[in-house]
């Protein structure tokens, strides 16, 4: 990177900004399209009743759930670069983790909705928050549901304050170099930034507070996920194992769907300068390590099942794996357990092509575990007399595709409009410039 | 243009000629404002270090919303009791979570709060002593002062290589 | 025909898709706003009030049930002017309170949306118009008057006053020609007590009185005679767990709920019964253990070595069950069911009674003290000439009352074909049957809710009817149609001379005055003969010559038995939603109809579940569903009668195949009764896709009807329980359950059963839910011992709650709304097969999973111990759901309707819940809320007893007692200490309000 100067990173991560292609516009089109249908779908299974989707007893829960946790553990990656590498001091933080930070915030934003999408009475959504109101009836704090709306709420405020901080300074270099409409809305933005020394001062203190206090609510936020199972009763999910497991699985899929979406991003705005091997290899240990957890977890959860002698728990992990959706459990080992020990090889961690498919079964394998935790558990209870399993629908698949343009689309107006490369601190770890080096 | 402060504005293009321009000015006790395109420990140094006072904020800010969330669990809990699962109407464990959350969300809100403060953030009009190049390699120094002085401490920042100096006139 | 009776347009229809996709992008676009439809309600007060109504308050009326012969007393509850509930007439001598799952539903014949709503004449073109009530009894006038030949006049069996009424018509258009058809009439059992005991009749038979019941394939829980009266005998002795308890053994060669509550199912070959039952009396009298004659009968030829092949039951087990049923006494053997009536259905009536009378039965557990009247009927083989009549042209008029023998007489018999050689031909009908399809004028009857009448169940006991309330249509008494009539014709002889119907009819209760107020208010005059006259078999059975019933159609067939359907009896159950979503007691299959075969049959023949099949006989071909059941005997297919029903009119009955109608006119030699045990059958595959739907879980999921040893229906051996055997003998037995010491499965974090729930609850957790009832603690007991799984309890618990029925697409995608449900587990050990049924509500936990996990309250625990549901604060997350280890808790996917008038039945005292809330069992809150009252204005406290559940109380074999936990007195009290009690998922602690009494088994030989 030596080659590199403060002026050639502007000009390259600026040219980021330059106003969309045709390619664009395409994509943008379908990717609403996609979003139209989820929404229709959506818009259906409101008039019609919750029963538009295939859930039934006992699998009350299935795939809007599945797709929450999924989406959850999506935005994990995110401030966990952002935050705990900064504390780390990492330094191959700096040239991902604005593209980790936005993701992070629409994947929150897009988890966001599941819980409104799968409430029976979603116009009363409303009634999980805490507020004086006529009924004298205030949220019940002991309900795990109640504790992620706090944690998600809280998750996705902080991320999004974590990412606009971050943002200022780029968007004043944005600002100086845009006109027009642009200019005046990065003006805004940048909130006048100038990048005095008072400003860089209490702006690097706040940033440090910021990354400590998200570093914490990284792994609470999942945690509490978590336990929106592990606190019930179900042989399954009644597991102390669950958070820890979860908040593993979470980075793991967030690295996972971080490489899905730069190896892509690296091709098309020619940012090998940037995204280096060295990024891949540092995320590919990352991603190796987390699924080692991972794996880890599923055995333990096994092993419990068959050492406690409880049949309850015996039987449901037996029908896991070899029950009628055990397709689903295999597809989830051979994803998250088997596929990423090609990490092991450096060879393999700086083959950004290689780590691109690796990274594609991570997200895979990752919603199938959500789903086989979620709705094999539900399908396989205490009384065998209400075994079923259940049938997904147009409306679920639909709800769940849309979650993905939901996404996409939040994602590719953030390339186009907002630094997606940290300006800034690239040049942080660029050396100053000097007139006599040697003084260095 | 007119309410203005009238002053000095040079700009450099390294940073170790930067900071001989800021302990030159330092010696004869001139008030000023370094601009840089990335954060510079070393003229960070210079200028001054002492503690920002953001941190404090941010625990205060913390410890109240800690605070605030217990209280909004125990209260409304005891506002209407009700029983589940037979647990203890205030049941502690879980209210832990609210706290905690709560720290968080209040903590960092503050923190922004208190940093935007400081820096006196948002300050949408740039013109003052500022150059677009701040944002992109160059470093600049803004010494506000009187017409009688500008000619004085521009020829102590060109002394130091300040490639341009500009002279704000009210 | 669709199922989707609630217009779910699932999944998406195209052109609603592409406007939604329409409506979306506008939302998306940031314009979406959406419009939900209006409550259609309608509050209207009362302007004067109506006389006798006190809004808010029930108003009961005694009645009785004319849902089956067996006439059981009902209270019908009525508000604001609207029957909304049927309740059993506790002082009625049949049922003493309790009512079955069919007589319940009689409230959806009153309210039935496909009801005849007004007269109608056929047009020309065979369409039927309305017509007033003027016009139509003109009509009816006119061709009365000049009848282009005789009338004939077809009826249900009526044995009250009607009967006389109908004759005295009848007679007055100068004929007599008034053929009686009642499917079920059991003419073998009647002729087969002509044969033992010189008495046509239907004797006493006092199942609390039998020491051992050997059923031959009567199934007196469901269908046979009258269900709810047996179901409550049969409970007293055998529902006991003392060493006298009364023994159950069920042969029949498909295992009814009847024989799936018998110690012990011997499966012998159909036509067979009169075989199995002289063999096992040849032992008795052999080995000298005969308490009575044989009524002159030689049973050397029929020893047990000699049958046994023909009845296709090991002779050893013949002389086992000989043995204990003479060491069990007093013994008593009955037959004559539906599933036996074969060709030698009267030969195994009296062959059942020689059994009996060897048993020591006769006088005590059979009697003739008091007998079950069914009136005068025909038997199907003496129709044959009033169907010629018709063909012969010789019937002017016919005239079709309470009857529909198109649907219920084999197509054999041609009686359609017949029917339209008449040249007028009314029909009173109250639904659209078959037969009222046939007719040219109809002049829809009242339901018996809403009419007067009258029913002789036994000697001495005679109920009334009266209207609990105005009529919902405009239909009008049949009757009055016909006094009228008889006037206009100036035809008045006797009983035609009446004003009215009511006048008849108080005429012939004594006319008006004290006694006939007193009889309304009691529901009927009841003297009941409790003395059991001694009685002995007449001689010169010698005569009788008994043999195995020959099977008609291909010799290579399949042999087909035909039983009564529990819920659909003859087919009057089949337009009730209830009835059809009520899941068949053995089966669990809901909404249809379907071929029974031995799991390895199917497997034989290549069947899976569900497979649409065609079933031929000689006389037709019946196109059904493919069951694999394993209560059957490999050799023999089952079918229900009940379905099949093929007027347009009904909504909710085009199911299955009409059994009777494809099967071939043989009889009963002896009787005449119809042979519904008569052919072979032939099987093939339809290829027609098909689903079945049913409870139980899912094959895909598997393993559901078995308990998995998770102890959900626990029992212990007879011999445990009287302390002739330590629990480690009986472990062998294998009960299924870990609440047994014995059988506790290693493995189980079983936590033993709080011997009392709230101290040890309370001790377990200080703060918790039981440390801090106000008052009551409300809890349950079901004794699983008593329990038969007839499912009445589940009608009522719907008919009191408003429950939705959902129809069979959401029944089969898991989505069923019933707040009780009966889960039937099979057991087998030592190759012998045990059902175990377990009614399982809301446990109303102490420490309750759901309550905790909700973040709006809409569920938390009460301070009497409910675990009560907030409907208006739900907002559906569905997580408690999730979280109850017992899946009691029932979401709202859809709004459900009830198509109008059905929606008059719901209950005003309980909320009826639309779309994305989850409800549950409540313990019928609102009946402990209205028993608090009672009290409250009697300024006393609740007593024991007051408060009673709609299960509670209907339930024939009294399974179930409910009450207050807190009131040391209380039997609910006395019963959770039991030695036999448990609660199922113990070790989870949920701390249930239920506790159930391990069911007793005997199958320890003794």
């Amino acid at each position: 990177m030596s080659t590199l100067t403060y002026k050639k990173v502007n000009e390259d991560f600026l040219s980021l900004l330059r106003n969309p292609t045709k390619a664009w516009y395409i994509l943008f089109a379908l990717d609403l399209l996609v979003l139209a249908f989820g929404a229709a779908c959506w818009i259906y299974q409101i008039q019609t009743g919750m029963g538009a989707a295939g859930k039934m007893r006992p699998v009350m829960w299935a795939l809007y759930i599945t797709d929450f946790v999924f989406w959850v553990g999506i935005g994990h990656a995110g401030t966990l670069i952002s935050a705990v590498l900064f504390l780390f001091r990492s330094r191959f933080r700096n040239a991902i983790y604005r593209t980790a930070e936005g993701m992070t915030v629409f994947a929150v934003m897009t988890a966001g909705l599941f819980p409104l999408i799968h409430l029976g009475r979603v116009w009363f959504f409303y009634w999980l928050l805490p507020y004086p109101n006529q009924r004298g009836l205030w949220p019940n704090f002991r309900s795990p549901l109640e504790w992620d709306v706090f944690a998600v709420s809280t998750y996705l405020t902080i991320s999004s304050v974590f990412f606009f901080v971050g943002l200022i300074p780029d968007l004043a270099v944005a600002r100086e170099n845009a006109v027009g409409l642009r200019k005046k809305i990065y003006t805004l933005a940048s909130l006048g930034w100038r990048g005095t020394d008072r400003q860089w001062k209490h702006y690097n203190s706040a940033y440090i507070y910021f990354a400590a206090l998200a570093t914490p609510l990284v792994f609470s936020v999942h945690s509490v996920v978590s336990w929106d199972f592990a606190m019930s009763v179900n042989p399954g999910w009644h597991g102390t194992i669950f958070a820890p497991y979860f908040v593993a699985g979470a980075i793991f899929s967030g690295i996972g769907m971080v490489i899905t979406l730069m190896v892509p991003m690296r091709k098309i705005f020619g940012l090998e300068k940037y995204l280096t091997d060295w990024h891949f290899d540092s995320m590919g240990k990352i991603l190796l390590f987390t699924s080692l957890i991972v794996t880890y977890a599923y055995a333990t959860e096994m092993f419990m099942a068959w050492y406690s002698g409880n049949i309850f728990e015996k039987s449901v992990f037996w029908d896991r794996a070899f029950g009628p959706v055990g397709w689903a459990y295999w597809i989830m080992v051979l994803c998250n357990c088997l596929i990423p020990l090609l990490c092991i090889k450096k060879s393999m961690r700086t083959n950004v092509w290689g780590m691109f498919i690796i990274s594609i079964f991570v997200n895979i394998g990752m919603w199938f575990e959500r789903f086989v935790i979620i709705v094999q558990s539900l399908s396989h209870n205490f009384d065998p007399w209400v075994w079923r399993m259940y049938q997904p629908t147009l409306v679920d698949v639909g709800v769940s595709i849309g979650s993905f343009a939901w996404f996409g689309m939040f994602f590719l107006l953030f390339i186009k409009f907002l630094p997606a490369m940290a300006i800034v601190e690239m040049k942080e770890i660029l050396p100053a410039p000097r007139k006599n080096a040697s003084a260095a | 243009m007119s309410k203005k402060l009238s002053g000095v504005l040079a700009v450099f293009e390294h940073v170790d000629t930067t900071i001989d321009a800021i302990r030159a000015l330092k010696k004869d006790k001139r008030k000023l404002t370094v601009m840089t395109p990335v954060p510079n420990h070393e003229i960070a140094e210079e200028i001054d270090d002492t503690q920002s006072p953001v941190r404090l904020c941010t625990f205060v800010g913390g410890l109240v919303g800690g605070i605030l969330g217990f209280a909004l669990c125990a209260f409304t809990s005891l506002d209407w009791p009700l029983i589940t699962n037979g647990k203890e109407i205030l049941s502690i464990p879980p209210f832990m979570i609210i706290t905690f959350e709560c720290t968080i969300l209040f903590g960092g809100l503050t923190n922004l709060v208190a940093m935007l403060f400081f820096s006196g953030l948002p300050s949408l009009d740039v013109s003052e002593g500022f150059d677009p190049r701040f944002t992109e390699d160059r470093f600049g120094i803004w010494v506000p002062c009187g017409k009688d002085e500008a000619e004085q401490v521009a020829g102590v920042l060109r002394a130091n290589g300040a490639e341009e100096v500009r002279v704000d006139a009210a | 025909m669709s199922d989707d009776i609630h217009e779910q347009p699932l999944p998406l229809k195209r052109r609603e898709f592409l406007k939604l996709v329409g409506v979306a992008t506008a939302a998306t676009a940031g314009a979406g706003c959406l419009e939900f439809p209006p409550p259609n309600e309608l509050i209207q007060p009362y302007v004067t009030a109506p006389e006798n109504i006190i809004p808010g308050v029930a108003t009961y009326y005694a009645s009785t049930c004319r849902e089956c012969p067996a006439a059981c007393g009902l209270h019908v509850k009525t508000r604001e002017g609207r029957a909304i509930k049927l309740e059993g007439n506790p002082s009625h001598p049949v049922n003493l309170g309790s009512l079955c799952a069919r007589g319940q539903s009689a409230l959806q014949g009153l309210y039935n949306p496909d009801r005849h709503a007004h007269p109608k004449q056929r047009q020309a073109d065979g369409s039927f118009k309305e017509i007033t009530w003027e016009e139509a009894e003109a009509l009816l006038v006119e061709k009365l008057a000049a009848p282009a030949g005789a009338v004939q006049f077809w009826t249900g069996q009526e044995t009250g006053t009607r009967a006389a009424l109908y004759d005295a018509f009848i007679g007055a258009l100068g004929s007599a020609d008034r053929i009686v058809h009642e499917p079920f009439a059991w003419e073998a059992l009647r002729e087969g007590n002509r044969l033992a005991f010189g008495r046509a009749e239907i004797p006493t038979y006092d199942f609390a009185a039998a020491g051992s019941v050997f059923t031959l394939g009567a199934d007196f829980l469901e269908t046979w005679l009258s269900p709810v009266e047996y179901a409550r005998t049969f409970a007293t002795r055998h529902g006991g767990s003392t060493t006298d308890a009364g023994r159950l053994v069920a042969f029949e060669s498909r295992l009814s709920l009847t024989g799936s509550n018998a110690d012990e199912w011997v499966a012998i070959k159909p036509g067979t019964e009169a075989l199995a039952a002289l063999a096992m009396a040849q032992v008795i009298v052999a080995e000298g253990l005969a308490k009575g004659s044989t009524g002159g009968l030689d049973l050397t030829p029929y020893a047990p070595a000699n049958v046994a092949e023909q009845v296709g039951v090991p002779a050893e087990v013949l002389v086992r069950l000989a043995r204990e049923f003479a060491a069990n006494g007093p013994g008593l053997a009955i037959a004559g069911g539906v599933q036996a009536q074969s060709a030698r259905a009267t030969h195994a009536v009296v062959a059942a009674n020689v059994l009996t009378s060897v048993g020591g039965g006769l006088g005590s557990a059979l009697h003739f003290g008091r007998t079950l009247d069914l009136g005068r009927t025909h038997a199907p083989r003496d129709l044959a000439p009033a169907i010629e009549r018709m063909n012969g042209g010789g019937v002017g008029v016919l005239l079709v009352h309470g009857t529909n023998p198109a649907y219920s007489l084999p197509g054999a018999l041609g009686f359609a074909a017949a029917a339209g050689k008449v040249p007028f031909k009314v029909s009173f009908s109250i639904d659209p049957d078959e037969t009222a399809q046939l007719c040219d004028l109809i002049l829809p009857d009242h339901h018996p809710l809403e009419s007067w009448g009258d029913a002789q169940a036994w000697t001495g006991v005679r109920s009334l009817l009266q209207p609990a309330m105005r009529p919902v249509f405009k239909t009008k008494s049949t009757p009055d149609v016909l006094l009228a009539a008889a006037k206009t014709l100036g035809r008045t002889p006797g009983l035609l001379a009446a004003a009215t119907w009511r006048d008849v009819l108080t005429a012939a209760w004594g006319g008006p005055g004290a006694a006939w107020d007193a009889a309304l208010a009691a529901g009927g005059s009841f003297a009941v003969a409790s003395a059991a006259p001694a009685l002995a078999l007449s001689g010169g059975l010698a005569g009788v010559g008994f043999s195995v019933a020959e099977l008609g159609g291909d010799a290579a067939g399949t042999p087909l038995v035909v039983y009564a359907s529990p819920n659909m009896y003859d087919g009057r159950g089949a337009n009730k939603p209830w009835l059809q979503e009520l899941p068949d007691p053995v089966t669990k299959v809901v909404w249809d109809h379907w071929v029974e075969i031995h799991p390895d049959t199917m497997t034989k023949l290549g069947l899976k579940r569900g497979d649409h099949v065609a079933l031929k006989t000689p006389a037709g071909t019946l196109e059904t569903a493919a069951y694999d059941y394993i209560g059957i005997r490999p050799d023999v297919f089952a079918v229900a009668t009940g379905q099949g029903h093929t007027a347009d009119g009904g909504r909710y009955w085009k199911r299955g195949g009409n059994v009777a109608g494809f099967l071939p006119a043989t009889y009963d030699d002896a009787s005449g009764g119809l042979a519904y045990v008569a052919v072979k059958t032939t099987l093939a595959k339809t290829g027609k896709k098909y689903k079945l739907a049913y409870l139980g879980g899912d094959p895909y999921t598997g393993g559901q009807s078995r308990q998995m040893g998770r102890g959900i229906a626990q029992a212990i051996p007879l011999t445990v329980v009287t302390g002739k055997a330590d629990a480690h003998g009986a472990a062998a037995h294998g009960e299924g359950g870990h609440g047994d010491p014995a059988m506790h499965k290693p493995g189980f974090v079983g936590s033993p059963v709080p011997a009392d729930p709230i101290a040890s609850a309370a001790k377990e957790a200080p703060n918790s839910a039981y440390a801090l009832h106000a008052k009551h603690k409300w809890g349950m007991v079901v004794d699983l011992n008593s329990c038969n799984g007839c499912q009445a309890c589940v009608i009522a618990c719907s008919a009191e709650n408003n429950v939705a029925f959902v129809g069979k697409e959401q029944v089969d995608k898991g989505r069923e709304m019933m707040w009780l449900r009966i889960e039937r587990f099979y057991e087998e050990h030592d190759g012998k097969l045990e059902v175990r049924h377990v009614p399982v509500m809301c446990q109303h936990c102490g420490a309750a999973p759901c309550e905790s996990v909700c973040p709006v309250y809409a569920t938390y625990h009460n301070p009497e111990g409910l675990n009560a549901m907030i409907y208006n604060r739900c907002v559906g997350t569905r997580y408690c759901s999730n979280n109850c280890p017992y899946k009691v808790r029932a979401f709202n996917w859809f709004h459900y309707d009830f198509p109008a008038p059905l929606n008059w039945q719901l209950n005003p005292d309980v909320t009826v819940r639309d779309k994305g809330v989850m409800e549950k069992c409540t313990f019928c809150v609102q009946r402990i809320r209205d028993a608090k009252d009672h009290a409250k204005d009697e300024a006393r406290n609740v007593r024991d007893g007051e408060m009673v559940t709609a299960c509670q109380q209907t339930c024939p074999a009294q399974a179930i007692v409910f009450g207050d936990l807190m009131d040391s007195e209380s039997r609910v009290r006395q019963l959770v200490d039991h030695d036999r009690g448990y609660k199922i998922f113990e070790e989870i602690n949920t701390y249930p309000a239920v506790t159930y009494l391990k069911k007793v088994t005997r199958d320890v030989p003794v």
